[in-house]
């Protein structure tokens, strides 16, 4: 109580990715979320932007490692290396764009081929405040986040409608499974539970953190 | 897209406007035709593609600051094409406000084995050792302009344009105008083609310097030297900030790298330069 804790003092480092096509909001929808900031003009993301921010689930806290990509075709074929390492990935598309949803399979495809464990993935369709020019209906997304089994939010990062919720979401249910799955090992480690493996320790950005001034 | 709308203020500034959207198309193609390599899919894996030019510049800084490369690279695991793929394919115009972009061009397109001396073309512009400057469109639909009172057309570009030190001053942060300044300063003859294409103003000019063999018959360089220039400028943008980086880890350098803070630009350029008398 009442200790200070300096930005780089947490419990649980969680890389987390978004992807999306390109213009379905995902640069926003994280400045919304790390800087509480909209930009009607924004620019293409180009290559890779990355933000942090720490939030507390239970008494921990939980530094979140946001890498947005670009939605564009370009990056995605010259590195993979943002997807290592990351444990959730919130996939957004636009709900006023229809093939931007279509697309989310694709997205969910190369999501899985890069990464071989079942990440924490979150659907996002983004931009409800644009209430009359939707062209997804919210049951076709949830039909499909069930069937995908990924988890399902609409958003917008205009009106800060569930951003901060989506964002929160994700990385609680990484940290379900991360304390779940500590727990098991605890008991039995050779039983790790299947569709839960996350993968902690051995990568250089998704970590436990060990000790530190104000932990134990 | 920013680096084809600086090129139109630039045009713009020069009062051009009924030619300027088709002289901002033109520069462009030239200006990317430099650079192309970077956007092409299939040459990612090639020596000239976005992924070697990106190893090169972990290279150059290896080569000038090998103490700077290991804590970025192997200690904070800062994998550069997190920032430099950005650096690079935008020429750096994301990184800085639009007049400190405007200088780091003129740097890079008035180096003196830049951009001007690559291409074989078709329409002469000669310039001559008094410091006049003489172009022939010939039968092209821009007309003719001859003479020694130090007018210049490049393509549909007029630029007043004589060798004082004033006017050389006035131009300076123009980077056309650094293609004409160089041109006449080196007294190159070369050659410009401007064709009007009749699909929507786009204007083909291409150029030829006498007597130099077109760039890929003669030596083959690492890289061509406006990537080397680029090269430069972002190894002293690691270097300018080193201390800062020393001190980081993966996430403050990362942030750092991707908001680049605002800088000294001459300063930067002096640095840069350093960079190339260092690795002769």
């Amino acid at each position: 109580m009442g200790a200070y804790r300096a930005d780089e003092d947490y419990d649980y480092l969680f890389k987390v990715v978004l992807i999306g096509d390109s213009g379905v909001g995902k640069s926003n929808l994280l400045s919304r979320f790390t800087k509480n900031e909209f930009s009607q003009e924004s620019k293409s993301t180009i290559g890779v932007e990355f933000a942090t921010r720490t939030i507390h689930v239970d008494d921990k806290i939980i530094k979140a490692q946001i890498w947005d990509t670009a939605g564009q075709e370009r990056y995605r074929a010259i590195t993979s290396a943002y997807y290592r390492g990351a444990v959730g990935a919130l996939l957004v598309y636009d709900i006023t764009r229809h093939v931007t949803f279509e697309n989310v399979a694709r997205w969910l495809k190369e999501l899985r081929d890069h990464i071989d464990q079942n990440i924490v993935v979150m659907l996002v369709g983004n931009k409800v405040d644009l209430r009359h020019l939707r062209a997804v209906p919210t049951g076709e997304s949830s039909g499909f986040a069930e069937r995908e089994n990924t988890f399902f939010m609409e958003t917008s990062a205009l009106e800060a409608l569930n951003v901060e919720n989506a964002f929160t979401e994700v990385l609680t249910q990484i940290y379900r499974v991360v304390s779940r799955k500590a727990l098991d090992i605890g008991d039995d480690p050779t039983s790790v539970p299947r569709g839960q493996t996350i993968n902690i320790g051995k990568d250089d950005v998704s970590a436990v953190k060990k000790g530190g001034c104000c932990s134990g | 897209m920013f680096t084809s709308s600086a090129l139109f203020i630039i045009f713009d500034l020069q009062a051009m406007q009924a030619s300027a959207e088709a002289d901002t198309f033109f520069c462009f193609v030239e200006l990317l035709s430099g650079f192309r390599d970077h956007f092409c899919q299939q040459l990612d894996n090639s020596v000239v593609g976005i992924r070697s030019t990106i190893t090169k510049l972990s290279q150059f800084l290896k080569e000038h600051d090998e103490e700077l490369w290991r804590h970025l690279e192997m200690t904070t695991k800062v994998n550069p094409q997190f920032y430099a793929f950005r650096w690079i394919t935008l020429l750096l115009t994301q990184e800085f406000n639009f007049p400190d972009s405007l200088l780091i061009w003129d740097t890079l397109l008035s180096d003196p084995e830049g951009p001007l001396v690559r291409h074989p073309g078709i329409v002469r512009l000669k310039t001559q050792r008094d410091g006049h400057a003489a172009m022939q469109l010939g039968p092209y639909p821009h007309g003719t302009m001859q003479g020694g009172d130090g007018r210049v057309f490049l393509g549909t570009v007029r630029g007043e344009f004589k060798f004082s030190t004033k006017r050389l001053q006035l131009a300076r942060n123009l980077p056309v105008i650094a293609f004409v300044k160089l041109a006449i300063r080196q007294s190159w003859d070369f050659h410009i083609c401007c064709r009007q294409c009749v699909w929507g103003g786009l204007l083909e000019v291409k150029r030829e310097r006498k007597n130099v063999a077109p760039q890929g018959l003669g030596r083959r360089r690492l890289c061509n030297p406006e990537t080397e220039t680029l090269l430069r400028v972002c190894c002293a943008m690691l270097i300018i900030v080193r201390r800062r980086l020393l001190a980081g880890d993966f996430t403050s350098n990362l942030k750092l790298l991707q908001n680049y803070p605002s800088t000294n630009i001459s300063h930067l350029l002096y640095v840069a330069n350093k960079l190339r008398v260092k690795s002769v």
